[in-house]
């Protein structure tokens, strides 16, 4: 039982993590803001639910399409605000979201808002049941991410993750490929937060402050940006630390910190990025095995 | 025959009160090169950055084979045909070298949602950008990330990329700045190839022999306007140019 719900725990920052790599990533937008965006999945799908009385398997792509809408408009400020400043307003916009859950009576407030349980055939939805909805939503989320590194969205936001005037000179709509990569990458967190809600029964503002948008990118920070391996990596590494050493928990923004600065001064690809010590070693290791067995 | 592809019609461009370019005018040819130079400030790149659409024009009109295409946003003047390499190189540095020209083959596939999504690493794709980069003569390097290559092939992989568009004109950004002797020397042969393969292309460069020796016209701008337009040797001889470049009092002592 207990392994369960730390597995779904850790699942739900995966899913986080890989919706953050899509914008910090695969497009190279700053967002320390990312906890908002699970926020507003989780209410929109907590008041359809709640409030409405729509299903929840809906109410969760419901909860995707409302909070990619508002993702849209912080795409629509990257094309005006870039890197540092960028970064300065999704931290601003996190408060503001955080603030809004916290004080309008139509969100619950600081009572905070009580969820119901979603129904799988005539049965509600065990703990079992979440963890499988997880792995599936995994699953997805990863092929999804595959196709595009594959594809040419893939090429595009690549272009403009490392020099956006050269990927407008060679036909690339730089503004839509940002605000698509926030969509995308906000949609995700969304359709996270409609589970983490109807899976917790309960939400509160402080569930999705800006200290939650701190360890979603230091997840994706310390496995690898820009990588699928690296963000599901980083998020089973720093989802499973607090359950094995509790006392962490209070420090964890300095620890946090601490693995933000070490990895971008030391390792800024990540522990599995392309370029990292460890990822390398591996490679090498693989090549090594090769040889041997063609050997043999 | 000689066709004019592209015309600039007084095109005026001013930063806040520095006018940058002011009344603009002159011709580009098919399959020619067309050479722009002058003095540092002159307004060069600024030419460049409204002909590509990175800035607006305040005035004035460009008509690409007569349809005016002034002040277009730069990726939809790239999907037109007209394609351009910057003066610092900006290769995409974490993609590999194919990836890089890849990049440049995706034009229609960049336009609507869903196309994007369309796989793009396919063989024959893959296929076209390496032979692009045999073209520009860096097949070896494909598999290289860009930041591995030296400032010489970055330049390169610039007009790699920019041919992978297949445009009508590639207009090149100083080419030659910085790149040493020999490195120059090739990239001045690849220019050379790329005209006798029919690419129309507009050159800034300050290179004054690399660039009387490839020019079938050149365009001097000084101070943003243009004070002279001719041939190589018509340019050489021009007071105006002279002065532009070495100051009046010189000439008189």
């Amino acid at each position: 039982m207990y392994a369960i719900v730390v597995m779904i725990n850790v699942g739900i920052f995966v899913l986080l993590a890989l919706s953050l790599n899509i914008i910090t990533g695969y497009a190279g937008q700053p967002n320390i803001g990312q906890g908002a965006f699970f926020g507003i999945g989780a209410y929109s799908a907590a008041i359809l639910t709640g409030k409405f009385g729509i299903y929840f398997w809906f109410a969760m792509p419901f909860a995707a399409i409302i909070t990619g809408f508002i993702g849209l408009f912080l795409g629509l400020i990257s094309i005006r605000i870039k890197e540092d400043f960028l970064a300065i307003v999704t931290i601003a916009l996190n408060f503001i979201v955080a603030a809004v859950f916290q004080n309008v009576e139509f969100f619950g407030a600081a009572m905070g808002l009580a969820v119901p349980t979603p129904y799988w055939f005539g049965s509600p939805l065990s703990y079992r049941g979440y963890l499988y909805l997880v792995i599936v939503l995994i699953i997805l989320v990863v092929i999804f991410s595959k196709l595009i590194e594959k594809s040419w969205i893939g090429l595009a936001l690549g272009a403009i993750r490392n020099n956006e005037m050269a990927a407008d000179s060679l036909g690339i709509d730089t503004k839509k490929f940002k605000i698509l990569a926030f969509v995308l990458g906000t949609a995700i967190a969304g359709l996270t937060g409609a589970v983490y809600a109807h899976y917790m029964t309960f939400i509160m503002a402080s569930d999705f402050n800006f200290i939650t948008s701190v360890t979603i990118l230091s997840m994706v920070i310390l496995g690898g940006n820009n990588t699928i391996r690296g963000p599901i990596v980083g998020a089973i590494i720093l989802g499973l630390i607090p359950e094995l050493f509790r006392f962490i928990s209070d420090y964890r923004l300095l620890v946090y910190a601490t693995i933000l600065i070490l990895m971008i001064r030391f390792q800024p690809s990540g522990l599995l990025g392309d370029d990292s010590f460890v990822w390398s070693r591996l490679k090498a290791l693989k090549t090594k095995f090769m040889e041997k067995r063609r050997a043999q | 025959m000689v066709e004019d592809i592209l015309k600039i019609n007084k095109v005026t461009k001013k930063f806040g009160g520095l006018v940058a370019l002011r009344d603009v005018s002159f011709n580009v040819q098919k399959n020619q090169i067309t050479g722009l130079i002058g003095p540092n400030g002159a307004g060069k790149t600024t030419l460049f950055n409204t002909m590509s659409g990175v800035y607006k024009a305040d005035r004035g009109e460009i008509l690409f084979n007569d349809e005016n295409i002034i002040n277009l946003p730069a990726h939809r003047i790239a999907d037109i045909g007209i394609a351009r390499t910057f003066q610092i190189a900006r290769p995409f540095l974490d993609l590999t070298v194919t990836e890089n020209v890849l990049v440049g083959l995706g034009e229609k596939n960049y336009q609507g949602i869903i196309k994007p999504f369309k796989l793009s690493k396919n063989a024959v794709n893959i296929k076209k950008a390496n032979d692009i980069l045999e073209m520009v003569g860096m097949a070896e390097f494909n598999k290289h990330k860009a930041s591995d290559l030296s400032l010489g092939y970055k330049r390169r992989l610039g007009i790699a990329r920019a041919l992978a568009l297949d445009p009508e004109i590639l207009m090149l950004d100083e080419p030659l700045a910085g790149l040493g002797k020999d490195v120059s020397s090739k990239m001045l042969e690849l220019v050379q190839k790329l005209k006798e393969d029919k690419m129309t292309i507009v050159i800034i460069e300050h290179d004054m022999e690399a660039i009387m020796s490839i020019c079938d016209k050149i365009i001097v701008l000084n101070q943003g306007e243009k004070i002279a337009e001719g041939k190589p040797e018509e340019i050489q001889n021009n007071k105006e140019v002279v002065e532009a470049y070495l100051g009046k009092d010189e000439i008189n002592a």
